[in-house]
């Protein structure tokens, strides 16, 4: 690994956790600083409603005493506040049980990932990015008679370094950088209104397409006008690219190496088995360029990777961090450490989660389908059950006659288990795109057979 | 935490390039969880958050910075920063005359953060072995601890300086039960604004423990849901987070501004059945959502939303007012010094009525009750929800008959509300967390047990009986 870089902004702070630690007793101690700068804009019917900017910054202190862990946080970097936060960690030591697996990876040497920053971050004004905003909201507003206006456009950037250091000698930092917007339009008719979201990201504004997100959050509103409930039936279904990948996104729980050692994995004792169609195929990948939750390491230090989870049906892998990797005793961390910021401890989660994409086009898939019913957005993810996989969710869509779109319908549910649903996919489409999530999800349009739908 | 004069300083900054209004909000967060799972410890944490946030409102423009340097010099930067992005304003020279407002401090008997953590643990284990002794059938017990004390400072350019602690309690048991190849889980999360005196005596956490375990093993002998339209019973309690989500945040005054609301313009109408009235009340003695003054230093009080079903008012918070040329009801809330507050909901639920929750399922011969619902999600702009139940029943001829697992309900917040037919007597309130545009804060849920004439429920037992 590089050794932190010169410009290291907590490398001084860092050096006093480590000793505050290591002087009160710590066998081992980490400290993990995160800082971020940001710039966010929302924009509302052609005026500014804010504009946010700000600077935060803290560090997440684990120390290990005797096989115990303990963690504290903190945003008060005075010799005080680090005093203060190495005190309740060693604190917290004394009460959590010992566990032999528990500690401090073994010191590697990771590959940077330098595109994860724009080079061109800064180009652009503070007055040319309020300005992204704006026209967001104007074009979303400008593209059917239908769409009058929006519920708001957002536009957001931000720089955010990762240092992490510990008393194994890592000493590690990087950069990277995001710009997003998205745009939620509204379609009236009458008494009725139907709303439509999409949004945009790249590492910097100048990779954002203001008018595919205007155009597709406006299509996606308008297309919904004159929804009604239809009757329950069991049915051949399309899940379009980001209801599928917000489903898969529901497995995030279930393939944790944890939660299959504590036994509340649906996965737990399947490897090697056939648990989905052939046409699966999943994996866990830290280093895309293109995935926002790409990084050269994980919030232990240890190398992100590439690993595949579900190889055409099969379950290959689970992931893992140090600690699971240790208890399992024959696995790897696969670099999974996750750390939302430096108040969370490293938890196993997936970084970017994709189901890889066929080779057929979603208008395909719909024709092989006939009749059945197009999933434009699923609702109420958070209730699939992590322990069973089943799941009862709001769906809206169409119905499809012949390969085609027909009627809008709302107030429907779709009902199953994920090991079911998985297991009855006919074919996966070419459209692969990502949602936010919890991790970062893709997926392509997935043609389902047989699933019980609930209305009127 | 910083001074009125350090205050006064960055609020004078913050207005230096004009603005109609200028807020200052700092606030220090201490917050310490424990946590058990394989009726071990696994987690001790605790720590520490400070901060503040720095806004500038021109029109209805709103600049906002924030730092976690709450130094002299940290305000001033985050103040020029705000100042900075309120642009086009006229060169101003604000003068501020702080006058400090007392307000009533929350009556805490056992501040948490003076509780040895070995009392926390001997908490987590009486939830652990109460679960456990439930049945034979609990595989897996996840306990959690967890407590928070909030101090805020607010302070602004219409003079107002105003302090406020506030304390937190709350437990998270979950209970995985298993028989067989099938496995199932329930959870109970109980918390109050109090200090460590409301879990003291392991009563409500034993109490909480049990319930999670039996709703677990109940849903092993769980035979599918039915599907399609039908009258449901919402149980009380919980019940309410369907009123909060599908039609209470409708009742916020940015969603009426913005016309993104079914309510706006229906002030004085009828918009639900004669048999609703709701209210929002930061005041609540000990609820998860009661503030003493809320996050823009507004006293918190009781706001009738909906009177025996005609719509009454909407919930305000300083912007939103000022726009309509009224006084904010208390509901300006934010979920940390790093975001902007809004109008939000504190402790809403629906008040009793008369009939008893026997003669809602009397009344039925054929329907779900369903007891308890877990999150759900709604469209703001259709007002269009769906919520998981996670203990149900079907109703057959008056009478509860057999456990039904994996059920939803869905529907449309407005026309529900007009579907009310039956409210019984037995109000309780449940603490929740709310999300809005990204921020989280507590709140409370409430309602009696209620009927809705009908809803769609999405289950996996079709009419035709097919089952997946």
């Amino acid at each position: 690994m590089s050794a932190a870089p010169a410009e290291a902004r907590f490398s001084a702070i860092a050096d006093q956790v480590l000793e505050a630690a290591s002087s009160g007793g710590a066998g081992q101690a980490e400290a993990f600083f995160a800082h971020g700068r940001e710039l966010t804009v929302k924009a509302f019917e052609g005026e500014v409603e804010s504009l946010t900017s700000a600077e935060s910054q803290g560090v997440g202190v684990r120390v290990f005493t005797d096989s115990r862990m303990g963690f504290a946080y903190t945003s008060d970097l005075t010799a005080d506040g680090v005093r203060r936060v190495v005190a309740q960690a060693l604190d917290a030591c004394r009460y959590n049980e010992p566990d032999e697996h528990n500690g401090l990876p073994e010191l590697t040497s990771p590959d940077d990932l330098p595109e994860l920053v724009a080079a061109d971050f800064d180009a652009r004004s503070v007055e040319d990015r309020v300005a992204m905003a704006l026209e967001l909201d104007r074009l979303t507003a400008a593209q059917d008679p239908e769409v009058k206006r929006t519920a708001g456009a957002v536009y957001s950037d931000e720089r955010g370094r990762t240092e992490l250091y510990n008393t194994r000698g890592l000493r590690a930092a990087f950069d990277a950088t995001v710009a997003y917007a998205y745009v939620e339009s509204i379609a009236e008719r009458g008494e009725e209104m139907q709303s439509g979201f999409s949004f945009t990201y790249a590492r910097s504004a100048s990779g954002l397409d203001l008018e595919a997100c205007a155009v597709e959050a406006a299509d996606r509103s308008a297309r919904m006008l004159g929804a009604a409930q239809v009757g329950s039936r069991t049915t051949s279904v399309v899940f379009e690219p980001w209801a599928a990948a917000q489903l898969i996104g529901t497995l995030a729980s279930s393939i944790s190496a944890e939660a299959v050692q504590k036994g509340r994995s649906l996965l737990a004792g399947r490897l090697g088995e056939m648990i989905a169609a052939a046409a699966i195929t999943v994996v866990d990948d830290g280093r895309r360029a293109d995935g926002l939750a790409s990084r050269p390491w994980d919030g232990e230090g240890v190398s992100t990777q590439q690993t595949v989870i579900i190889d055409g049906g099969v379950l290959r892998s689970y992931l893992h961090n140090t600690y699971t990797a240790r208890r399992d005793g024959s696995a790897r961390s696969t670099g999974n450490a996750s750390r939302g910021s430096h108040k969370a401890t490293p938890e196993l989660a997936p970084s970017n989660l994709v189901l890889l994409p066929g080779s057929e086009p979603a208008g395909a898939l719909l024709r092989r389908m006939g009749d059945g019913v197009l999933i434009s957005d699923v609702h109420g993810l958070h209730t699939v059950n992590p322990v069973t996989g089943e799941f009862s969710l709001g769906i809206s869509g169409f119905l499809v006659e012949n390969g085609q779109l027909a009627t809008p319908i709302r107030e429907m549910t779709v009902a199953g288990t994920m090991l079911g649903l998985l297991q009855s996919v006919d074919a996966v489409g070419s459209d692969l795109r990502f949602m936010v999530g919890g991790a970062f999800v893709g997926a392509p349009s997935l043609l389902v057979r047989d699933l019980p739908l609930s209305g009127a | 935490m910083i001074s009125p004069d350090a205050a006064t300083a960055a609020l004078e900054r913050a207005l230096r390039r004009g603005g109609d209004f200028a807020d200052c909000f700092v606030e220090q967060r201490h917050a310490a969880s424990v946590s058990m799972e394989d009726s071990r410890v696994e987690r001790v944490q605790a720590g520490t958050e400070q901060g503040a946030g720095i806004r500038v409102v021109s029109g209805l423009t709103t600049a906002f910075a924030y730092t976690d340097d709450i130094s002299q010099d940290g305000l001033l930067r985050a103040a020029e920063a705000a100042a900075a992005a309120a642009r086009g304003g006229a060169e101003g020279s604000a003068v501020i005359d702080l006058r400090e407002r007392a307000t009533a401090s929350q009556p805490v008997a056992m501040p948490p953060d003076e509780v040895d953590t070995s009392r926390k643990v001997d908490l987590l284990r009486r939830a652990d072995e109460a679960a456990r002794a439930t049945s034979g059938d609990v595989r897996q017990v996840t306990a959690m601890f967890a407590q928070g004390v909030q101090s805020i400072l607010v302070a602004n350019s219409d003079g107002t300086l105003a302090r406020d602690r506030r304390t937190r309690v709350r437990m998270m048991i979950q209970a995985v039960a298993a028989r067989g190849n099938e496995v199932q889980s329930g959870m109970e999360a109980p918390g109050a604004a109090q200090g460590f005196e409301f879990f003291a005596s392991g009563a409500e956490a034993e109490r909480a423990a049990r319930e999670a375990s039996e709703r677990a093993v109940l849903l092993l002998d769980a035979d599918p849901a039915p599907s399609g339209p039908m009258p449901v019973v919402l149980g009380n309690g919980f019940g309410g987070v369907l009123f909060h989500e599908a039609s209470g945040h409708g009742l916020e005054a940015d969603s009426i501004a913005k016309r993104a609301s079914v309510f706006a313009g229906h002030v004085g109408e009828l918009v639900a059945s004669p048999l609703v009235t709701a209210v929002d009340d930061g005041t609540v003695d000990t609820g998860w959502g009661t503030l003493r003054i809320d996050d823009e230093g507004v006293p918190t009080r009781r706001n009738v939303l909906i009177e025996e079903g005609v719509l009454t008012g909407y919930m305000f918070d300083r912007l939103r007012a000022r726009q309509d040329g009224r006084d904010s009801t208390g509901n300006g809330r934010r979920q940390s010094y790093q975001h902007i507050p809004m109008p939000r909901m504190t402790n809403t639920f629906i008040l009793p009525g008369l009939s008893r929750v026997e003669e809602l399922i009397a009344a039925t011969p054929y329907g779900l009750y369903a007891k308890s619902l877990g999150s759900g999600q709604v469209n703001p702009v259709t007002g269009d929800f769906v919520f998981a139940v996670t203990e149900g029943y079907l109703i057959e001829n008056g009478r509860i008959t057999r456990p039904v697992r994996n059920a939803t309900i869905i529907g449309n917040g407005p026309a529900a509300l007009k579907k009310v037919d039956m409210v019984a007597d037995d109000l309780e309130i449940s603490p929740g967390t709310c999300g809005k545009e990204g921020q989280s804060v507590p709140v409370s849920v409430g309602q009696p047990h209620l009927r809705i004439a009908e809803l769609t429920v999405g289950g996996t037992r079709l009419a035709g009986g097919v089952q997946m």
